[in-house]
């Protein structure tokens, strides 16, 4: 009687957690490049349940032993088991700002922070003043030969994620370029973005700021070869890939389960009530 | 419960930060010279629940840990130097940039100031200066009884102008405006009426000669529109209103779970 009390419990609990996953991807449904966080439930172990009412004893050749025969099991409830990140495809927002990359397709940017190699897929970057290619926090984007160091309006990426800057304006520093003058006439390979994959990026660690941390069960960062990597698309932002409508019914479902297990908790309480104020009623 | 509350919260407050930002910029629709802002959000923290490689038996770890997110917030509100469109005032006293650069303007304390809008005036003295009263530098002073409609702006930057008591026909040269240009100009801090100033971030200013080595070309008797477009910020609108909705519905869901549990004692 009382443990389903504690099996009740453990759904509402597990209800909570739910929600709150929920919440945190309606939170960031209009934050770039944010993948959505999905719970998955398991079942406590179960427990068999044996008739302690019998004489247990059963008797063999060479004695006898106690025995309870087993009559099934017993669930015990259900916790939250892990929140798995959704690696699908967001949607492409428009931008026409040179600095905005997006990705089509598995893989990941890198970005350099204090305190390691860091990577994100929210591409929309910024020009710092030293000339590097910078997140919003001011953490230097990666090529494969290290930070990428341009200029405005001289700065194009294919689909490849290659780097083509024009040489004419790399060496000085105060030499600038509009986007009508730049003639492109010494176009040159500068460095080709570091996109990453994991072998099971699903265990990669969230951080906050968008950025995701390496774990020894997602494995290492592997770089992508040229040939295999994802579209890099200049000019556009991947938008969150958080379905609304999914969520929406997803927290109708989490609200009517936390009822649901509201009320085998109160049936209990009411037998339990029964129980001790008429069954056993002392006149 | 309450932590889902927590991000419900945060989600409906980004949201209205995002809000606050499109009206700006349509509020600026028709300003000369005003570049659109962008409102960029992060995920916050995560709080680990169950951290993963613990053991799960005696000889299994936990392969995966359950990482709990508490909301978004804003990062960066990015200005976009994209040119606007250029409208035609036939007025002799505005000036677009159509490239890039800012003219220099000097306020009131001596210190300077960049801006793209180049509706200006003259005041007493015949000095060039802005829509209020600042100063535009490199000093461009009008000779005295010159003839307003005569001013000429050449697109790199030669300002000259007719003077009926020196000659009639030929025009007077008064001065050179000058552009500056920056590394990195969303680095730049708006401090309103149109101007911005340099911060640790955008870099020192690189003065240069109109339609010389990059720097934009002067189109006179033009101004520059505001490069805000308004179906991209009706979307935007959009968006951020549904956004904020489902937030809401977050936090009343918390709301409905907690009365539940409230009502688990009568």
């Amino acid at each position: 009687m009382i443990r389903g009390w504690y099996t009740a419990a453990s759904g509402m609990r597990a209800q909570q957690w739910r929600l709150d996953s929920v919440a945190n991807n309606l939170a960031n449904v209009d934050t770039d490049g944010y993948k959505r966080d999905q719970a998955a439930f398991k079942a406590f172990p179960e427990l068999l349940l044996r008739r302690m009412n019998d004489d247990g004893v059963y008797k063999h050749p060479f004695g006898s032993g106690d025995a309870a025969p087993i009559i099934g099991r017993l669930g015990l409830g259900v916790e939250l088991n892990e929140l798995y990140t959704n690696f699908t495809q967001g949607s492409f927002k428009q931008s026409d700002n040179d600095f905005d990359l997006a990705l089509g397709g598995k893989g990941f940017f890198t970005v350099a922070t204090p305190w390691g190699e860091r990577y994100t897929r929210n591409g929309s970057f910024q020009l710092g003043k030293e000339g590097f290619l910078e997140t919003k926090e001011g953490y230097p984007v990666l090529g494969e030969n290290g930070p990428i160091k341009v200029k405005a309006n001289n700065f194009q990426v294919d689909k490849e994620g290659r780097v083509w800057i024009n040489a004419e304006y790399a060496d000085d520093p105060n030499l600038m370029v509009s986007k009508q003058n730049n003639t492109w006439e010494q176009t040159v390979l500068l460095d080709s973005l570091k996109l990453v994959d994991f072998d099971l990026d699903r265990y990669l660690e969230k951080q906050g700021s968008s950025l995701y941390r390496e774990t020894d069960t997602s494995g290492p960062a592997m770089v992508i070869e040229e040939g295999s990597r994802p579209q890099v698309i200049q000019g556009f932002t991947e938008a969150a890939n958080v379905e609304p409508v999914a969520e929406m019914v997803q927290m109708i479902e989490v609200n009517r389960a936390y009822e649901a297990n509201q009320k085998v908790i109160q049936t209990h309480d009411s037998m339990l009530g029964t129980l001790i104020n008429q069954t056993t009623r002392v006149s | 419960m309450v932590r889902s509350l927590w991000t419900g919260a945060s989600g409906m407050i980004g949201q209205q930060a995002n809000i606050d930002n499109i009206s700006n910029n349509l509020a600026n629709v028709n300003t000369a010279g005003f570049k659109k802002v962008r409102a960029d959000f992060e995920d916050l923290l995560y709080q680990t629940v169950k951290t993963a490689g613990t053991p799960a038996t005696e000889d299994t770890v936990v392969p995966v840990g359950v990482q709990m997110g508490h909301g978004v917030k804003l990062a960066a509100t990015q200005r976009m130097f994209t040119q606007g469109a250029l409208q035609n005032t036939d007025n002799a006293y505005d000036m677009a940039i159509q490239g890039d650069g800012f003219f220099r303007i000097q306020m009131y304390d001596g210190s300077w100031s960049y801006t793209r809008d180049g509706s200006f005036k003259v005041d007493e003295n015949g000095r060039l200066v802005t829509s209020n009263g600042y100063w535009v530098l490199p000093d461009i002073i009008m000779p005295e009884g010159f003839l307003p409609e005569t001013i000429n702006v050449t697109k790199d930057g030669r300002v000259s102008v007719k003077v009926p008591q020196i000659d009639l026909n030929e025009p007077v040269d008064v001065g050179q405006i000058e552009l500056y240009r920056f590394p990195n100009p969303v680095g730049l801090t708006a401090v309103g009426e149109n101007l911005f100033k340099i911060t640790n971030a955008s870099g020192e200013p690189i003065p240069g000669r109109p339609g010389y080595e990059g720097m934009g070309q002067i189109a006179h008797k033009f101004l520059e529109m505001s490069n805000v477009s308004v179906v991209r910020e009706m979307v935007d609108l959009i968006v951020a209103q549904r956004a904020y909705e489902f937030n809401s519905k977050t936090i009343q869901t918390s709301d409905n779970m907690l009365g539940t549990a409230t009502a688990l004692k009568r």
